[in-house]
């Protein structure tokens, strides 16, 4: 199930509304398809765990243990959309954070490399706010 | 008096960039945009704390991600209705978001009621009093298209009541997520009475409820409506995962809830039991076939 553009609209491979023209090969694994009259995906069931990686279609099901209590959720809906900012960038092992910064989001490096990191000592954050195990330091009270 | 560019057209829709405005025309069969600014915002607390009665609408909407907060619908006389469309037109309402909406009828309560299609819609509030049934997105079975719901939220507390509470009867929902916290002993039905409910998340804490209905096979006055849940994922919290009454059950493709948060659950092809541990674990999820990926 994904969202494609069909005649010009947002349009939705699933449901009631299941058009053949949109299933053109090459599918990407995700994308549902009609296979003798069953809708089906190329993760049903998964015999290739290479198949489940980035980027997924915004509909597929994810998990994450920082979102959803760690339930599955996807982000076809608004409200639990919570991702952030540099959130699950595992790539990322090192941040400058000005002092002029006075608020990181309840995300905003979850999931990232990080270390140690410094802010100002009035910066709100929360204890999700940085990965596990990191070093929150304050400036003026480097250790 | 409205305030408002355009012709109503498809075209060339209503702007609009204010409640009233769009009160006044959006009874009539006609295209309405919200305007944009850079402050998408309606607080109703500075322009009209009390509540407003229910409206009905006909117009096709596109709210253009405005934000309506603390909207309050007081009405001792009639249901409580937000979305309220008159039907008898393919019409749309989509992107908007409804904070913390304080719904207080005597009557019934609905947030969509005989819309053709909602898309990108997400509300959160508080249910004080019904009445009546509540039914968060209803469809008529008398109307020829029924309502189809994606991509929307729907985050509700439920003050106690003697009335079911149902997410969506007479309706398609499809990549939606439902949440209910119902402190009553009435029933609660996921979605009843429809013809395809995909890749929906419901998370209903209802301890004191006498039962959870996932998808209810119900009769209408046209006859039987068979409900279908695909790829749903259902985190329930109550008693009991009740059996549809009816001789006719509903039909399970893919789903998973979490069997350890309910004392009993009925068994159906399809429905798939998780344990809280197991629904949170990817490579277990995989191992069954459902669809998922880490992130």
């Amino acid at each position: 199930m994904s969202w494609i553009i069909y005649k010009g609209e947002p349009f939705q491979t699933e449901a009631a509304e299941v058009q053949e023209k949109p299933f053109v090969k090459p599918f990407p694994m995700a994308l549902f398809r009609m296979d003798d009259d069953e809708i089906v995906n190329g993760y049903s069931p998964v015999k290739d765990t290479r198949a489940i990686m980035y980027p997924y279609p915004l509909s597929y099901w994810r998990q994450s243990k920082y979102i959803n209590e760690g339930y599955p959720f996807h982000e076809m809906y608004r409200i639990l959309n919570t991702a952030g900012a540099f959130q699950d960038v595992s790539t990322l092992v090192k941040v400058s954070i000005p002092q002029s910064v006075k608020k990181i989001g309840e995300f905003a490096f979850a999931g990232t490399a990080l270390k140690k990191v410094r802010i100002a000592v009035d910066c709100e954050y929360f204890p999700t706010s940085f990965p596990e195990g990191c070093v929150v330091e304050f400036y003026g009270q480097e250790v | 008096m409205a305030n408002y560019t355009g012709t109503g057209t498809q075209d060339d829709p209503y702007i609009v960039a204010d409640w009233n405005s769009f009160r006044e025309l959006c009874g009539n069969q006609c295209y309405i945009k919200w305007a944009e600014t850079d402050d998408k915002l309606i607080d109703f607390n500075t322009i009209n704390p009390d509540g407003y009665g229910s409206m009905t609408m006909m117009a096709n909407v596109d709210f253009n991600d405005w934000t309506f907060r603390n909207y309050r619908v007081n009405d001792n006389n009639n249901p409580a209705f937000v979305l309220n469309h008159a039907g008898g037109w393919a019409s749309q309402i989509k992107n908007a978001n409804f904070e913390n909406l304080l719904l207080n009828a005597s009557s019934f309560v609905r947030m969509s009621w005989a819309t053709c299609l909602c898309r990108n819609i997400s509300a959160t509030g508080n249910i004080s009093r019904s009445g009546n049934e509540i039914i968060l997105i209803a469809g008529t079975q008398s109307t020829v298209e029924c309502p189809k719901v994606y991509a929307s939220s729907f985050v509700f507390e439920v003050q106690p009541t003697t009335y079911n509470v149902n997410c969506a009867v007479f309706a398609t929902t499809q990549d939606c997520y439902f949440k209910i916290n119902f402190s009553g002993t009435a029933n609660v039905y996921c979605t009843s009475h429809a013809f395809e409910d995909a890749n929906t998340l419901y998370k209903i804490k209802a301890p004191n409820s006498n039962g959870v209905t996932l998808a209810f096979y119900g009769q209408g006055s046209s006859g039987r409506y068979p409900s279908s849940s695909r790829n749903c994922v259902y985190i329930i919290e109550t008693k009991n995962i009740i059996r549809d009454p009816n001789t006719y059950h509903a039909t399970f493709t893919n789903s998973i809830y979490n069997s350890d948060l309910v004392e009993s659950c009925f068994e159906a092809e399809g429905l798939i039991p998780c344990t809280t541990e197991q629904m949170k674990d990817v490579e277990y999820l995989q191992s069954i076939g459902f669809p998922i990926g880490a992130v």
